[in-house]
């Protein structure tokens, strides 16, 4: 909104001297650096009132301000509404505008007939009628304020309209009442494609979702958007029809939407017009009119106000104020700031005052707390000490926070870069069916900018490979990723899908070191009693997105009471497909995996405990153990584990070490050879050969059993 | 000492003989290392013939731990003869301060995306001013993301212009204060909490927008709680994101369900207020939005509950906001906030 300060004086009385002087006062008053030059820094004053000055055109009293007025004020989208906060926060009495008219002759209906039949979309609607007008050009101090805002002067009578739109935030139009057919107005529905030529610019056929005004025959503007042509003032216009209206915002809104258009006009109405205000901007504009255009006015004017709007007054307890504000503030100077900005004061108590707001403020001043705002405001923000008395507290940590913590330290300590990607894809992309083979959910048309932005992500897959495609156009070097972040999975019946944390990692280094790096999360995340494996899928449950020979399951093994174990899949693991790097033109073959990751976070983990270290020497042995290609290491570790309790030489044995894997011909297809060191110790004294040659021996022979296993020849 | 115990010796020792004579680019230590333990009369030779000191049982995988010690070694050395080509041959020092290591023994280094490390930043602040993380759904109902925030039904924001919508029922969260409400719901007063998370909004993507983006929201409620308490709370924050010294101020704004409402500033970091490019000359940045909840939320929520949890006449309570790419981009200088979601690894190692 632009603000000229030549025309914001017209409702401040103060001469250059005072104004120079409460401008300083204000400033030092909300404790604000002054500017060299006074419109910037009356500038400044309206930023720490609540209209953002965006840029100062000019300098001196004949500047320009640019303000920003927030969506609950639109009784500032006028240069009176500004006056009235700059009045407020300077401290200054208002000049308030004329609106006292002369009415003379015949009552307006005798002229001109009108009918509202959607008093919903339209609930005021005034016209109007000043006959024997002179159409011609308007005096300088108007031309020089619509300037001011940008507008080209036209001639007097649509100058006046759009001086009292900037004046007081009210559209009005004026008509020619003589073009009017049947010089009726009639309020209503667009019929189907009934056609409408507007003033300028083109617009869609009209549907009867929209309001218009229409004289006894066809519509002649388009309810507080747009006017049409043919029904305008024109310099051989003697009698005029001036409307003032209401319109509901809302509809307004869809009405522009449809019709591709925004006016002035439009854009006051869809944000709230004072609606208690339309005689007030009639009677000004009446009286602007017949003073510079002459004419006369008729008496009292065609009116539909079927259901008047109330005014609420409201109170305001001074304790309220300063419990939630922090500052005390004098009761006098609370009544004062609600004075200065229209709120008519109507009893005051030592506790409280009871107001009744303005009436363009109807809206955003009906509770308390909108006055402790206001008081609060104008009394200004700076005075808040940024001082706390909230007593200190040490919140807890989520489980699950902590485990994607440690997840996300574990991959990029291990050389992973963690990336973010958008959870927005395109669902012409090739969906790894990860989690689903269901398509990814879809945006409403209406929300959707952007084709590549129209589907919610059902896998980070997707979203991995696209990336490790940039990066390899742009020849970034080795690609190595992780993501933490939410796929989106519908979930039959319900309006919103699952959102499930996963954990998703892309290695173009190869398989063994993703696999490592996952193998070893248990580790990362302290679990306790649990780990993760990686093993086969079942025959004919490979998926299509990895390449057959690399799939694996992940699984996760929890150590149940007693011997028993729980596994879960709750992941994959493998090279990416042929079919799939072709489909994002990879030229590596990534390894890549995508895990469930709530499922690790609410695992048992916490402080491990400390063992004391040996003090006595170590004796190795060495084992070579034939096993077949199923087992893991892990299998193997976990049993070395469990064995040492149930052995005799308790707390003598400690973790074994893995050597070496080995496979070939000698040893038979399916099979491997895996080479470890067992370590025996006692806490005590030295073990001798005798006695760890005999532990080591029943030590193999339960490995033999478990494992279906032989030694290596 | 066993020869498992001398294996493991000799193993540390040989990598450590060829790594010294491939970075000095001594051909001739390399050699005689070679010799002595990969030769044919070499250590590791040697080795295979003790394999009968070993008991019977343990042979093959001591053998086997053996071949895999020559191929180690092997290796070694193979990588350090490649190296003594490209070594320069004068004056190289044993201790080498002016050369980095090659590309190929360099230990990989991986690194937190820059919207996580800021977020982790935020947490770790609030966190020590009593804020707990708490998470929220992204896909949200009209409930949580507009009603219970005091967002009328016909207001501009509801638009599917304005919103990205699942269907009739389902919509991308816009905000992060769609957590203050689900929070308040399940919990009684006091509560403070602060919701990291990703929030959507159809808009036009380029340098400085996105319609996928970060924010962190803040919730206090407690008896007695006053604007001073927000200011006190945010000003502590931002000494501690931007050091001692840095001031808060705040300047009146609107926001559905705030009352009053604020937009926050802290003296510009990189100049400590004095005015520069960062803060165009004015002393200020822009940190988010805040203000104290307004009652018609509270009174939303004790619907949604139905009890009197939230009395607005007994508690009070502030929120605050903010956008974390837009912080991340001030303290990097990032100038387009496109690279966040790209990921492209020139960018991920750089910041
Ligand atoms: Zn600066």
């Amino acid at each position: 909104m632009k603000l000229p300060i030549l025309w914001l004086r017209d409702y401040l009385d103060a001469n250059d001297r005072q104004l120079a002087e409460a401008i300083a006062d204000a400033c030092a008053r909300w404790e604000l650096n002054p500017s060299h030059d006074p419109a910037h820094t009356l500038g400044t004053l309206f930023t720490f009132a609540g209209f953002n000055c965006d840029g100062v055109a000019g300098s001196g009293w004949n500047a320009v301000l640019e303000l920003d007025v927030l969506s609950n004020r639109p009784d500032c989208l006028c240069v009176l509404g500004l006056a009235r906060e700059a009045a407020a926060f300077l401290k200054l009495p208002t000049l308030a505008p004329a609106f006292q008219i002369a009415e003379s002759g015949a009552d307006a209906s005798t002229w001109a007939q009108m009918t509202v039949e959607d008093a919903k979309t339209c609930p005021r609607y005034t016209a109007r009628v000043i006959r024997g007008v002179k159409v011609g050009p308007s005096p300088q101090w108007l031309q020089d304020r619509l300037k001011a805002m940008g507008l080209t002067p036209r001639n007097n009578i649509v100058d006046i309209t759009n001086f009292i739109l900037f004046e007081l935030n009210h559209p009005l139009h004026a008509f020619d009442l003589n073009k009017l057919a049947g010089k009726r107005i009639v309020v209503r529905r667009a019929k189907d494609k009934e056609p409408f030529k507007p003033l300028y610019d083109e617009l869609p056929p009209l549907t009867p979702e929209t309001l218009v005004i229409a004289d006894g025959e066809k519509p002649v503007a388009i309810g507080g958007i747009i006017g049409g042509a043919g029904s305008e003032v024109s310099p051989a216009t003697t009698d005029i029809l001036l409307e003032a209206a209401c319109f509901d915002p809302a509809s307004i809104r869809r009405s522009c939407r449809r019709l591709k258009a925004g006016t002035d006009s439009s854009y006051r109405f869809e944000r709230g017009v004072d609606i208690l205000g339309v005689e007030r901007a009639s009677a000004r504009a009446a009286r602007l009119i017949a003073e510079l255009a002459g004419g006369t006015i008729a008496k009292g004017s065609l009116d539909s106000n079927p259901h008047p709007a109330p005014l609420k007054e409201l109170s305001l307890r001074h304790e309220r104020l300063n419990a939630l504000y922090g500052v005390n503030v004098a009761p006098q100077e609370t009544s004062a700031l609600l004075a200065a900005l229209g709120c008519a004061i109507l009893r005051e108590t030592a506790a409280e005052l009871t107001v009744l707001p303005p009436t363009w403020r109807r809206h955003d001043l009906a509770r308390e707390v909108d006055l402790i705002e206001e008081v609060a405001r104008l009394h200004g923000y700076n005075h808040v000490p940024a001082v706390t008395s909230m007593s200190a507290r040490i919140p807890p940590r989520s489980p699950a926070e902590a485990a994607i913590d440690r997840v996300r330290e574990h991959f990029s300590a291990l050389g992973y870069f963690e990336c973010t990607t958008d959870s927005l894809i395109d669902p012409k992309a090739p969906m790894p069916a990860v989690w689903t083979g269901e398509p990814p959910l879809a945006l409403n048309k209406q929300s959707v900018l952007r084709e590549d932005h129209s589907s919610l992500r059902n896998c980070l897959l997707v979203s991995l490979l696209n990336t490790q495609r940039l990066n390899q156009d742009r020849r970034t070097g080795i690609v190595r990723l992780f993501e933490c972040g939410k796929v989106f999975l519908p979930k039959a019946g319900q309006a919103r899908p699952e959102e499930r944390q996963v954990l998703g990692l892309l290695d173009e280094t190869g398989f063994a070191a993703l696999a490592d790096a996952v193998r070893r999360l248990h580790e990362a995340l302290s679990l306790d009693g649990a780990h993760l494996k990686l093993v086969p899928p079942e025959p004919g449950y490979t998926p299509a997105f990895l390449a057959p020979e690399s799939a694996c399951r992940v699984v996760r093994v929890r150590e149940m009471p007693g011997d028993e174990r729980a596994e879960d899949a709750i992941g994959w693991l493998g090279i990416a497909s042929a079919a799939l790097c072709k489909a994002f033109d990879l030229k590596r073959a990534p390894a890549v995996a995508e895990i469930h990751l709530a499922t690790l976070a609410t695992l048992p983990s916490g402080p491990r405990r400390y063992v004391p270290l040996p003090t006595q020497p170590e004796n190795a042995r060495d084992v070579a153990l034939v096993v077949d290609e199923s087992v893991a290491w892990q299998e193997i570790e976990r049993f070395t584990e469990k064995y040492k309790n149930l052995e005799p030489l308790r707390d003598k044995r400690e973790a074994t070490r893995f050597l070496s894997v080995f496979r070939g011909k000698q040893l038979g297809a399916g099979k491997k050879s895996v080479a470890f060191s067992v370590v025996y110790r006692a806490a005590d004294r030295s073990l001798t050969d005798e006695e760890v040659n005999t532990a080591h021996r029943r030590f193999v022979d339960e490995l033999l059993k478990t494992f279906n296993a032989a030694l290596r020849a | 000492m066993s020869l498992q115990d001398d294996i493991a010796q000799t193993r540390a020792e040989a990598l450590a003989a060829f790594d010294a004579a491939g970075g000095k680019g001594d051909a001739a230590a390399l050699e005689a290392a070679r010799i002595k333990y990969i030769g044919a009369n070499g250590l590791v030779k040697a080795f295979m013939k003790r394999l009968g000191e070993v008991p019977k049982d343990q042979k093959p995988a001591v053998g086997q731990a053996l071949n895999a010690l020559k191929d180690e070694l092997t290796n070694a050395h193979d990588a350090a003869k490649s190296r003594l080509g490209a070594a320069a041959p004068k004056s190289v020092s044993a201790f080498d301060v002016t050369e980095p290591l090659p590309p190929e023994r360099q230990p990989a280094l991986g690194k937190l995306h820059p919207l996580t490390r800021t977020v982790n930043e935020l947490r770790d602040l609030l966190r020590a001013l009593g804020f707990e993380v708490v998470e929220g759904p992204e896909v949200e109902d009209e409930r949580h993301n507009f009603d219970d925030l005091n967002i009328p039904p016909d207001h501009p924001s509801r638009d599917s212009f304005d919103t990205f919508f699942l269907s009739k029922d389902a919509l991308l969260r816009s905000q992060t204060s769609t957590v203050q409400v689900r929070m308040m719901e399940t919990r009684k007063p006091p509560l403070r909490v602060i919701a990291p998370g990703r929030v959507y909004r159809p808009d036009i993507i380029d340098a400085t927008h996105h319609s996928t983006f970060h924010q962190v929201e803040g919730l206090c409620v407690d008896m007695g709680v006053s604007m001073a308490d927000l200011k006190g709370t945010l000003q502590l924050f931002v000494e501690g994101l931007f050091g001692e010294g840095t001031r808060i101020r705040f300047r009146p704004s609107f926001f559905p369900f705030t009352e009053p409402s604020a937009e926050m500033d802290c003296s510009c970091p990189a100049c400590s207020g004095i005015g520069c490019n960062v803060c165009k000359q004015t002393g200020w940045v822009e940190l988010g939005g805040c203000g104290m909840v307004d009652p018609a939320v509270f009174e939303a929520i004790n619907h949604a509950r139905g009890d009197k949890a939230y009395d607005p006449e007994v508690w009070s309570g502030f929120a605050f906001g903010f956008w974390i790419e837009r912080l991340a981009m001030r303290r990097h200088g990032i100038t387009d906030i496109r690279r966040f979601l790209e990921n492209d690894l020139r960018f991920l190692r750089q910041i």
